[in-house]
């Protein structure tokens, strides 16, 4: 569950940057959303993936 | 509790939407619904705030012993579907944003080149398309980056470069132009128009188009900046 948590935290982190970017446009906000949010929401699909690819051989379907 | 939230999410959606409409003291058409840049800020921050909220129930609903089928479900839209579509407003409403003037004079450098451009005393040609509305928005941005989308590209990246620089502190001083400034630029909006044909000579537009002649030879100074107020400063982050 920890990776599960992580990939959350990771998302989350993600979505206050970008709300922060909505909410008041800086330079330094936008190469930070540009840059770092596609990186974290990657790093959360890789965690979750991880998760269920995890499950699915447990549950011996992989 | 609902109540303060419905009315939170209300005032943070409804705000950017309800932009003033007179920046330049003109009254907006009547039935004025907003631009698609605020539109774009409005449906972004609903998205962000239903994609938090998300986010809160997975983070109760994740236990020791495994997830329930339901919170696979909310797992998948939070983490896989609505972040993206986050970002990607976010990163939308950005991009337009940072083509403002406002946001080209958020560093420190170019506070000078600004003021000059918004002086009307100034005779410099950014302050005469400026002052002139020659030029109806984003004067520094559509004068510095070239046409189509590959300008845009080029333009954004190059963006990214003055961040990093003024972050830094690194950028050289005074500063200069990276490269020298295309006639195409100009001829791009000037150069189909009747005043510019009839004030050119045949035999100077192909050199304008080359380049060989630059538009700035005559019709320049671009700027008057204030190059001493180009020292990288110590608080380069604002």
């Amino acid at each position: 569950m920890f990776r599960l948590r992580l990939a959350v935290l990771l998302t989350a982190l993600a979505v206050v940057h970008a709300f922060a970017l909505l909410v008041k446009e800086t330079a330094y906000l936008f190469a930070g959303v540009m840059i770092v949010g596609p990186a974290l929401l990657f790093a959360a699909v890789v965690l979750l993936g991880s998760v269920i690819f995890t499950e699915l051989r447990a549950k011996q379907v992989l | 509790m609902r109540l303060r939230l419905t009315c939170l999410l209300l005032f943070l959606t409804a705000g950017p939407l309800a932009a003033s409409p007179a920046d330049f003291g003109v009254p907006q058409p009547r039935g004025w619904i907003g631009t698609t840049s605020q539109w774009v800020q409005g449906v972004g921050l609903l998205f962000a705030l239903f994609n938090l909220v998300l986010l809160v129930l997975v983070w109760r609903m994740i236990r020791g012993d495994g997830v329930t089928v339901v919170s696979k479900a909310l797992l998948f839209g939070a983490i896989l579907v609505i972040p993206v579509v986050v970002v990607f407003l976010a990163t939308a409403h950005g991009m337009q944003e940072s083509m403002s003037v406002e946001a080209c004079g958020s560093c420190h450098v170019m506070e000078s080149h600004i003021a000059d451009l918004r002086n009307p005393k100034s005779d410099s040609l950014a302050a005469t398309h400026y002052k002139n509305r020659y030029i109806q928005g984003d004067q520094c941005y559509t004068c510095h980056s070239d046409y189509g989308m590959f300008g845009t590209v080029s333009a954004k990246l190059a963006g990214l470069g003055h961040v990093y620089y003024n972050i830094t502190g690194t950028y050289p001083t005074p500063i200069k132009i990276r490269k020298p400034y295309s006639n195409l630029r100009c001829l791009s909006c000037h150069g189909g128009a009747q005043n510019f044909l009839a004030k050119h000579e045949k035999d100077e537009i192909p050199n304008l188009m080359s380049g060989k002649d630059s538009c700035l030879d005559c019709h320049g100074p671009a700027h008057h900046a204030d190059e001493s107020a180009a020292e990288p400063p110590k608080q380069a982050l604002r």
